[in-house]
């Protein structure tokens, strides 16, 4: 089908369909190139990198809750350089815009990966995840203070050649305040929300499920709160807003885009049904169709 | 140091895509077809599927999950016991022990629900042996017995001259599931209270046999599965009576597809390799032994591990 009908605008691009695939859900892109194919998405983000590789946490990394999941997986990746001699010539050539997910484990690290990924040939943008909850020492100072989220992304903001998308945690007292901290810093886009820090207890063990005390929570369970939040930053930001948390139906997606998002990005759904793309994009056709529209464009919302 | 590395097999880190998986698992729905009690907490479950581009083998597993609620919301790994491919659609069959939410919820199943099935996906036995092989030993405890069913029908395929002899054991007679076992050419059965067949573990019984279960000298190869107690020892009989063996983990899974890195073992080396796709089956010379049994890491990924 190559209807064009759920092409949007996003930083300065036509993107294709509005679904993008959330960081560490989708690993590379390049897994399952059969069962999840990377055409598939309107834009593919890459599971985190940093300038050195990471070894992450110790398993186990996954506990399920109702209607979610925990994870610990801690930010494991290869590190940048063996990404881009490795990954990145396979990547390139698929047609999909690549969105790098980065993090440092200070300033100077941040910067450093910043200036890697710059070096790659053909990035669509780079998203700097201000809000890993799996590791405490920073997560939740960046995080949650508006004045370092700031300080941040005014000395990243000079270093990326792509557009700087900055990724929000919801662990935070206001998430409109920090968003209008990152847009006065210069950041291109926002995208919202990171996982919820969340703990799961084996009682018969009388230890955490996972193998940190504490994880980030993500899966339909949390839909209602990313809406929340997505809706307060559309209203408190000009800038262009990749929405996600939870989603996992064309209604959650239609929701998204009607509370401000610009695109809607899926993670917990992948690991669970790959289907749920093809399903969350016909589901949008059937539903321009029932409200009598042309296409996805204008649907966008600030409720 | 870490403090468990036990998997020797890979140098890549298991967020190296250049790992890719045997076969790529297609996503499918089944219906259930037919449910069983198949012995104490344990079921047959069988689901037709349509028609699927590829076949399984033994040793491989499916993601099963509802499609009809979100709670639980990950799909179980289940190895894959029985397949059959007709000319309008398949037929898979799993064996489930009763275990938590998910397989309790599995055990309730009507026929004529409809489950999310992705398959097949990880490892086989199969690429462990040539068409030379003359004999194949299976060891299973509990539910590990579910692959050992897959693999008796399809060894010939691979080695036509291969005898396979299945060594199964359980706790008690009423554990034991007596489906789908004609398929070995000899069958011998372990308890530990003794109720039916050897008294004793399974790992027991095959030290009993042992001179005639190797009879076919060095050739002999022993697939194991089951928990991993027996595991470990088993692998002590390898070593010091050196026969091959490989053996298939089961550990927790988050994507079971390779995506999400949260079912992570150390190699030797000490790097994390995913063991959703290297394994589930592994040779048990690429595992450090020693150092798995000292693993608190994996004792709080899920297994219970007293030495045998
Ligand atoms: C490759 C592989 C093959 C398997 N084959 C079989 C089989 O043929 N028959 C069978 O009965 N069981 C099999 N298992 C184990 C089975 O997947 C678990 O018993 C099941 O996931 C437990 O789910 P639950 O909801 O009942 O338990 P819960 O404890 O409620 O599960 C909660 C979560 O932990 C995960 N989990 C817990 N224990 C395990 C475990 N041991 N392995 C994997 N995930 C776990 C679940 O997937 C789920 O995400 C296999 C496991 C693996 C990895
Ligand atoms: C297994 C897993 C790994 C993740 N890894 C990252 C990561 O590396 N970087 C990041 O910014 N977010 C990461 N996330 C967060 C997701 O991108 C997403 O923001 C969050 O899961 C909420 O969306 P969901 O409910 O659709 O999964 C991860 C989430 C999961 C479940
Ligand atoms: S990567 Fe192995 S279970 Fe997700």
């Amino acid at each position: 089908m190559t209807s064009n009908r759920l092409e949007v605008p996003f930083l300065g691009k036509t993107i294709k369909n509005p679904i993008a695939a959330a960081s560490g859900c989708y690993g590379y892109g390049l897994e399952q190139p059969e069962l999840l194919p990377p055409e598939a998405f309107g834009v593919i983000t890459l599971k985190g990198l940093s300038a050195s590789p990471k070894r992450g946490n110790p398993p186990p990394r996954i506990a399920e809750t109702p209607c979610g999941m925990l994870n610990s997986i801690g930010l494991e990746n290869v590190g940048i350089e063996a990404f881009a001699k490795n990954t990145w010539p396979h990547l390139r050539g698929l047609g999909v815009p690549i969105i790098a997910n980065f993090f440092g484990d200070d300033e100077t690290e941040f910067q450093k990966a910043a200036q890697m990924l710059s070096d790659l040939e053909g990035l669509f943008a780079m998203e700097l995840n201000l809000s890993c909850p799996n590791k405490p020492q920073w997560g939740s100072i960046l995080a949650s203070d508006p004045k370092v989220a700031s300080r941040l992304v005014r000395s990243i903001k000079p270093l990326c050649r792509y557009p700087l998308i900055v990724k929000l945690s919801p662990n935070v007292a206001s998430i409109s305040e920090v968003a209008k901290a990152c847009e006065d810093s210069g950041a291109d886009a926002l995208s919202l929300i990171n996982t919820l820090l969340g703990m799961a207890i084996d009682v018969d063990a009388k230890s955490s499920k996972l193998g940190t005390r504490f994880g980030g929570l993500s899966g339909p369970s949390i839909y209602p709160i990313a809406l929340r939040m997505v809706s307060e930053v559309s209203r408190s930001v000009r800038l262009p807003i990749v929405g996600m948390g939870g989603v996992s139906s064309p209604e959650d997606a239609i929701g998204m885009m009607l509370a401000g998002a610009s695109l809607v990005g899926v993670g917990t759904l992948l690991l669970v049904n790959p289907f749920g793309v093809e399903e969350i994009k016909q589901g949008m056709l059937a539903y321009l169709d029932r409200h009598g529209l042309e296409k996805l464009t204008g649907l966008q919302g600030r409720l | 140091m870490p403090t468990s590395c036990f998997f020797r097999t890979s140098t890549a880190l298991s967020s190296d895509v250049s790992v890719r998986p045997v076969s790529s698992p297609c996503q499918t729905e089944g219906e259930v077809v037919a449910i069983a009690q198949a012995g104490a907490g344990v079921f047959w479950l069988e689901l037709a599927l349509p028609l699927l581009p590829m076949s399984p083998m033994a040793g491989q597993f499916a993601m099963v999950g509802f499609k009809d609620t979100q709670d639980p919301l990950l799909n179980r790994p289940l190895s894959i016991a029985s397949f059959e491919a007709g000319s309008t659609g398949c037929r898979v069959g799993f064996l489930v022990a009763i275990r938590g939410k998910g397989t309790k919820r599995l055990a309730e199943a009507r026929q004529g629900l409809k489950l999310r099935v992705i398959m097949p996906m990880g490892q086989s036995f199969l690429r462990y042996i040539g068409p030379g092989q003359r004999r194949v030993i299976a060891v299973a405890g509990g539910v590990g017995v579910a692959p050992m069913v897959l693999l008796g029908r399809q060894i010939k395929e691979v080695s036509p001259e291969a005898d396979f002899l299945l060594l199964y054991g359980a706790r008690t007679k009423a554990e034991l599931t007596k489906r789908h076992l004609g398929l070995a050419d000899g069958l011998y059965v372990a308890t530990e209270d003794g109720s039916e067949g050897f008294k004793g573990r399974v790992t027991e019984l095959f030290e009993a046999e042992r001179t005639l279960l190797l009879e076919a000298g060095r050739s002999a190869k022993v697939f194991a599965c089951g928990p991993l107690p027996m595991l470990y020892a088993l692998n002590k009989l390898a070593e010091r009576h050196r026969f091959g063996l490989v053996v298939s983990f089961e550990g927790p899974m988050g994507c079971g597809m390779g995506l999400c890195l949260g079912c992570v073992v150390e190699n030797w080396e000490g790097m994390y390799v995913k063991l959703c796709q290297k394994g589930p089956v592994m040779d048990a010379k690429d595992v450090d032994w020693e150092r798995l049994t000292r693993s608190d890491e994996l004792r709080c990924a899920g297994y219970d591990f007293k030495p045998a």
